[in-house]
């Protein structure tokens, strides 16, 4: 065996024995001193924790996004924002919030200096300590017993860690139930190939259960054995077309029971001799689908929900604002606005605006809540001049379900999030308009499409039509426009294999192709300020105006179809504000004289009319066999569609009204001076 | 001190004297604001320069060299302390953290899977350099270069032991906690490494703060027990483990001029040196082999019972990745389940992709998933079978040596060995042995 040299003891074993006595005292006096400064350190490092702790705790009042006392302030602020004092006490409060919020950062950040300044001290102070006193190892060898013991123990560790594993493996088994991988297989086998395909659904006028909420995922087949979509999913839907008019079927998707249409409603080519006389019966065109956003057939998503046609929807026939009768709620609008609601899922969107504020509201479709409203931009200065029957929040939003776009008559577009977030804005600067621009947007595809006709008489320059990118409203193609100011919505329709955008104006009406903004036909019919928008039905597309006429048009044409596609025309008593409507059979007028007027569509002869006294300014609907016009008065006048016309009742909501009412899950919502209506469940 | 003055000297040559300019760069054009309203000096700093990944290169091979030689060359406990400290000013509060070499293992984890993701240089290089310097001279990282460990070793104030069971148990978290960490990494779902790092929120001071909280509680226990995180959490600690144990040069105990005082083992707050074992029969022989024996046989049937654990658990597990979270988020909203929508599901329909496309990637990400779980739970059911296996196997220690895989080299036992003075050896090289507890081979 080798020998092993021992050495001198460690430091530790011989340094205390070495010393002398005054060496002893000064070490001694050196070790308290060490100690106590590890004490005081700790102690110091305690109360700063202490404070950092209560600054953490009272910082989380101070959160500028959801400080509550603010929330609740802004909260009341949303339900009054006239409130000008409540309005100073937000803006008072956030400041105070914000400062408080940033002196407790400042705080903590300073509070982790000391505390590792303190810790520093503490650990220098124990280690000199320790230098100074060291502890005199005490070795003791395991004993049998305490092996056994450990070895025992450790097996159990390890058993008892690997039981927990397995614990907990099987706890993420058990919340593996709702897999749904085999969905997601179905779901990417059922969208192959379709990826890109533009978002557009279509939506019959009138097809079978457009507010039916069919089921998810599903496609139903309507009765004429077209697929009609029903999913929201855009891949899926895009390329389901439900066509109108067939042959001699008598089973035609969406035509009115009983129209005559149906039986002149034939795919095959009409004649191509244009015709201007009045009483002729012209063949009826091919048939035509208006385009809404993907997913939107059960919603009401535009103006007018497409053209005013919904045959299938449920709206309810009886309400009365005075004993409450039908109507389910009833909702106050913070601000005024004369843009219609527009419906999508449980969410009813809607514009309001003064000449200093205007916003995106959002209500529930199930009880009326706000749930909420977004302030949009400012205006810009010097402050715009509208006409008081225009106000400052005239056109309708659109929605595709994911995005809600607005446009204000200062050339303000915006784009929010179903959540009520801007997504983007785009300013396209002041128009020149003598009311006030109007004009509601439409989305086609991933495109919104805005239509900003100005200036009077010949001068035409600065009309343009708009394509702007939903996803971040880049302009994607924009045309010029030959015409002055105008007031009209944009149609979409699918005609054959065209999808056109039709826009009626002075005096050109117009059809573009929506995907690029190529013109595709004019027709020169239209005259004075025009604010009717287009509407379809039987194959024609119907165009008028107060001081031109009633115009039915071929859409099929190209270049300028004025001497070759016009059918007829209609010009004795004529609408300046109010769309038309048509079931395909008979288009209607409603007049800001009080008049509501039955045009034959296929010879464009009046066939009946009704007085409803009081002006109407809200475009007429077809819901189900029923025509609702709705007068300024808030009286809604419900008339029989075809050729002979019944009253069937007059409802009132008790304010007055100028927006078009909107309608979806069987409710009919109204727009009043000042409150949202929602009328249903009688 | 003078054991200190020499290696802080050292450190003072090694800071880097790259003058620090401060410049300023607009991060976005500003906006106009029609209002007259003018935009504060919103600046951000320079991006830092590629320069500086250098740098970080050469402190790590700097510091972990100076640590092979503080504890080969000058045995100086001092020299490691300093580095360590060092280490925590450089690696931990001027660099905040970031990068280190316990992330970087997701990130080679990323790289090896996902052809598409390109494992920046500096990254696979702090990832290997400790590794290589392991396999000479053991955990050499963890002696001074991992400001995690130092951090620890600072507050360690008086080290107690933990009972075998959990000392046991808790060191099989390590190699669990990197398995679930490479899943996440390789699927693409989280850095699971970075986003729980206890002390990096310290080093920011600032962070979530249960993370905090946990790293707080972590310190204190650090105050009484030895380095908590790197023996009972940290990923990087399994890879450095298996490579230190085939170390050429590390702590040894020289049998020859040990005095089996068990002072080192005393000193050792890891419990890293293992005792000589009692002579006697812990238990009788046959019940030994017996356990022995059916413990080897368990062990594939624990691998293949926890792979099917894995696998089925898989689906939950991929919850935690974004495209599958989204691909479910968008799926209810499109089934009508759900009207709201996230920023994400937002942001996917704003995109334009058909959701088919987006399924169709969940479905990839799910079969990986599937397959990584799978292998995630055979990997639990290895770890603890064959640390079972390890615990029943008999090894009689007739001399004290020091774990390799468990020695952090702290150079502790150093100053507790009462061996001096020049020591006959029978090795083949010289060793500059002045205490019992050495560096050789």
């Amino acid at each position: 065996m080798e020998q092993v040299e021992r050495g001198p003891l460690p430091a530790h074993a011989t340094a205390e024995g070495n010393r002398t006595l005054p060496e002893r005292e000064i070490v001694q006096a050196g070790y308290l001193a060490a100690v106590r400064t590890a004490m005081i350190a700790a102690v110091f490092c305690c109360v700063v924790v202490v404070l950092m702790a209560v600054n953490t705790v009272k910082s989380r009042a101070y959160d500028p996004l959801n400080a509550p006392k603010l929330l609740r302030r802004q909260l009341d602020l949303n339900r009054d924002p006239q409130n000008t004092r409540l309005r100073a006490e937000v803006r008072r409060l956030d400041r105070e919030i914000r400062t408080a919020y940033f002196r407790s950062r400042r705080f903590a950040v300073q509070g982790s200096y000391l505390l590792l300044g303190g810790v520093v001290v503490f650990l220098l102070a124990t280690e000199v300590a320790r230098a100074l006193r060291p502890s005199v190892p005490l070795p003791l060898s395991p004993t049998v017993e305490e092996v056994a013991m450990a070895a025992v123990q450790g097996r159990r560790g390890v058993a008892t860690v690997g039981v927990v594993g397995a614990g907990l493996l099987l706890l993420l088994t058990v919340l593996s139930r709702n897999d749904r991988a085999a969905e997601y297989a179905r779901a990417a086998a059922a969208g192959t190939g379709q990826g890109g395909q533009p978002a557009v659904a279509s939506v019959e006028p009138g097809r079978d259960g457009r507010h039916g909420n069919p089921a998810p995922g599903s496609s139903s087949v309507g009765s004429a054995g077209n697929a009609v979509a029903s999913d929201r999913s855009p891949a899926v839907a895009a390329g389901r077309v439900s066509t109108q008019g067939d042959t001699g079927t008598g089973t035609v998707l969406g035509e009115p029971a009983g129209a005559e249409v149906r039986t002149h409603g034939s795919a095959e080519a009409p004649a191509t001799r244009a015709s201007t006389a009045a009483g002729r019966v012209e063949p009826m065109p091919a048939p035509l689908t208006v385009l809404l956003p993907a997913g939107g057939e059960a919603e009401w998503p535009v103006f007018r929900g497409g053209a005013g046609f919904a045959p299938g929807a449920s709206a309810p026939t009886v309400w009365d604002v005075k004993t409450g009768r039908g109507i389910l709620w009833r909702a106050v609008v913070p601000l005024p606005g004369r843009g219609s609601p527009v419906v999508w899922g449980d969410q009813i969107f809607l514009t309001g605006a003064d000449a200093s504020r205007r916003a995106v509201y959002s209500f529930s479709v199930e009880k009326g809540d706000l749930l909420w409203q977004t302030f949009l931009p400012a205006p810009s200065t010097p402050p715009l001049k509208v006409q008081a029957e225009t106000g400052y929040a005239p056109a309708t939003p659109v929605t595709d379900g994911r995005h809600v776009c607005a446009v204000f008559p200062d050339g303000l577009v915006v784009c929010l999030s179903a959540s009520g977030r801007i997504l983007w804005t785009r300013d396209l600067g002041r128009p020149e308009n003598p009311f006030g621009h109007a004009a509601s947007p439409v989305i086609y595809a991933d495109l919104l499409i805005v239509p900003l006709d100005q200036g009077k008489g010949e001068d035409t320059a600065k009309s343009r039509l708009y394509a702007l990118s939903l996803t971040d409203g880049r302009t994607v193609w924009e045309v010029a426009r030959p015409v002055p100011s105008a007031w009209a919505t944009p149609l979409l329709i699918r005609a054959g294999d065209r999808d056109l955008l039709v826009l009626s104006a002075n005096p050109w009406v117009i059809a573009y192709d929506p995907r690029t903004g190529r013109e595709q036909w004019r027709a020169r019919c239209m005259a004075g300020d025009v604010a009717p928008s287009p509407a379809v039905g039987g194959g024609w597309v119907f165009v008028c105006n107060q001081r031109a006429a009633l115009v039915a048009i071929r859409p099929d044409g190209t270049g300028d179809v004025t001497q070759t596609h016009v059918g007829w025309q209609f010009d004795e008593s004529l609408p300046d504000i109010a769309s038309p409507v048509s079931d395909g059979a008979f288009v209607y007028l409603a007049l800001s004289e009080g008049l509501v007027i039955c045009v034959d569509a296929r010879t464009g002869k009046k066939v009946w009319e009704y007085e409803t006294v009081a002006p109407v300014h809200a475009s007429p609907l077809i819901l189900g066999s029923t025509l609702y016009v709705t007068d300024t008065e808030g009286t809604t006048h419900l008339l029989t569609t075809g050729g002979a016309m019944q009253l069937i009742g007059k409802a009132s909501v008790g304010e007055e009204v100028q927006a078009t009412p909107a309608v979806a899950r069987g409710r009919l919502f109204l727009r009043g001076q000042k409150h949202l209506f929602c009328i249903g469940g009688q | 001190m003078r054991r200190y003055s020499e290696a802080i000297w050292i450190l003072v040559g090694m800071f880097p004297v790259v003058p620090a300019w401060a410049q300023e760069q607009q991060r976005q054009p500003p906006p106009e604001f029609r209002s007259g309203y003018a935009l504060p000096p919103l600046n951000a700093p320079m991006p830092r320069a590629e320069v500086f990944t250098v740098v970080d290169l050469l402190v790590l091979l700097a510091v972990l060299s100076l640590t092979a030689w503080f504890l080969l060359g000058a045995r100086s406990r001092a020299g490691v302390r300093v580095l360590a400290v060092f280490s925590l000013l450089y690696f931990g509060f001027y660099r905040l953290g970031c990068v280190c070499s316990i992330g970087a293992v997701q990130n080679v984890a990323l790289a090896l899977v996902e052809p598409g993701y390109v494992l920046p240089w500096s990254v696979g290089l702090f990832f290997l350099l400790p590794l290589v310097f392991a396999l000479f001279f053991g955990r050499v990282f963890c002696a001074a270069a991992c400001p995690l460990g130092a951090l620890q070793d600072l507050v360690l104030i008086r080290s107690r032991r933990l009972p075998a069971f959990l000392e046991q148990g808790l060191s099989l978290i390590p190699y669990l906690y990197l398995g679930a960490g490479l899943l996440m990494a390789a699927t693409g779902t989280s850095f699971l490494f970075c986003q729980y790092d206890p002390f990096v929120g310290f080093f920011r001071f600032g962070g979530p703060a249960t993370v905090m909280a946990f790293g707080a509680a972590l310190l204190l226990l650090s105050t009484v027990v030895g380095r908590p995180f790197c023996r009972f959490l940290c990923p990087y600690g399994v890879l450095l483990r298996a490579c230190s144990g085939v170390a050429r040069w590390r702590v040894r105990i020289a049998p020859s001029a040990c005095v089996q005082c068990h002072l080192c083992a005393d000193a050792c707050p890891f419990g890293a040196i293992r005792p000589v074992t009692p002579n006697a029969d812990l238990e009788p022989r046959p019940v030994g082999r017996r356990r022995l024996a059916v413990l080897i046989l368990l062990l594939p049937l624990l691998v293949i019972g926890f792979s099917a654990l894995g696998h089925l658990a898989s689906p939950a597990l991929a919850r935690q990745n974004r495209v599958i979270a989204l691909a479910e988020r968008v799926w209810l909203e499109e089934q009508g389940q759900l009207w709201q929508t996230t920023e994400a599901s937002e942001g996917f329909w704003n995109s334009g992709r058909p959701p088919a496309e987006l399924y169709r990637e969940a479905l990839a990400v799910r079969r990986r998933f599937g397959i990584g779980a799978t292998l995630l739970g055979g990997w639990f059911g290895l770890v603890v079978g064959g640390r079972l296996i390890l615990l029943a196997m008999r090894r009689r220690r007739t001399e004290y040596e020091a774990d390799p895989g468990a020695c952090l080299s702290c150079a502790r036992c150093y100053a507790a060995c009462p061996v001096r003075g020049e020591v006959s050896i029978s090795l083949p090289h010289r060793v500059t042995g002045e205490t019992g507890v050495t560096w050789s081979r």
